[in-house]
């Protein structure tokens, strides 16, 4: 082999390996992008299934006697209770944790307090809003009657990982406790 | 001559044999991917219907309790199944009350309610609802 064929092939050779190193590079972004995607929907539906069960179960009051029920909601707060341990009261304690809560969402925040204590804050990089429905499916507007609301409505946009238009959710639930 | 025609078929061999490891790295990530996330929404999915399961579950206990007011009297229980998955739903009564318990169960996914009853016009009417898991 003489040296130039050895130049020749060695850059040859490098060119190769380069370009597979950069096919490479490029599958980890787009794997990576992908996954962070895929990470942020299920914090989202994690959270979300969590709100969803709290508001289905708001006003839980085994005994009659505790006075939970829907105290406050707006597009970016939802505040309500339920005597989860069926004692007759809604007093907080540290083996009753959550039987006052309240969510709040703003944009890059959604945050379920306990207990009227410090918002657990789950970073989450978008902007939601709640509406709220009667049992007839009518909009009740930004402040409706607590108790006449049956159904709220969670809809929020998720980051697009490539920067395009923001995919958008909605979840409902609909309260169960009279 | 011969042996620079070998060289080039074994250049051009490593050439190929570097993009299929690469795509097949790539389809491999990708296919993972897929497949976790095939998954996850499966798993959601299965959630709900364990959910809608216990709820139907419900419905079919007040029912049954509707056209057989003493079968209130005792503990009992009603199991079916329906298109979310299954349920198996049982009472008891407690003080003029019930209390019904109702697991749905869907695939790997399992939900149960706790709800408390009170008679109503016709049959028993829900007073307390909540998700046990």
């Amino acid at each position: 082999m003489s040296t130039l064929e050895l130049v020749v092939s060695a850059t040859i050779g490098f060119l190769v390996t380069g370009a597979a190193l950069a096919l490479c590079a490029a599958g980890n972004r787009a794997v990576a992008s992908i996954a962070a995607a895929e990470a942020t929907w299920q914090e989202a539906r994690a959270a979300v299934t969590q709100w969803a069960a709290d508001w289905r179960g708001a006003g839980f009051d085994p005994a009659a006697t505790s006075g939970a029920g829907v105290t406050r909601l707006a597009p970016d707060t939802m505040e309500f209770s339920a005597d989860w341990n069926g004692d007759g009261g809604i007093v907080p304690t540290a083996s009753n944790p959550n039987e006052r809560l309240a969510y709040a969402i703003a944009p890059g925040v959604f945050r379920r307090g306990i207990n009227g204590g410090p918002r657990i804050a789950a970073a989450w990089p978008d902007s939601a809003r709640f509406s709220f429905h009667d049992g007839a499916g009518s909009d009740l507007g930004p402040s409706p009657p607590p108790t006449a609301v049956r159904t709220a409505v969670l809809r929020l946009a998720l980051p697009d990982p490539d920067g395009g238009a923001p995919p958008v959710a909605e979840w409902a639930a609909s309260r169960r406790n009279p | 001559m011969r042996r620079g025609v070998r060289n080039r078929r074994g250049s051009t061999l490593v050439v190929v044999l570097w993009v299929l490891v690469a795509l097949s790295a790539l389809t491999l990530s990708a296919t993972a991917g897929a497949v976790i996330d095939l998954r996850l929404a499966v798993r959601h999915r299965e959630h709900s219907a364990a959910l809608g399961a216990a709820e139907a579950g419900l419905a079919e206990a007040l029912a049954a309790l509707r056209r057989d007011p003493l079968r209130a009297a005792s503990r009992d229980s009603v199991l079916g199944a329906g298109p979310a998955g299954q349920w198996n739903t049982s009472w008891s009564p407690t003080a003029g009350r019930l209390h019904l318990r109702s697991r749905g169960v869907a695939g790997s996914a399992a939900r149960e309610l706790e709800l408390w009853a009170e008679p109503g016009g016709v049959g028993w009417r829900v007073v307390a609802w909540r998700e046990i898991r």
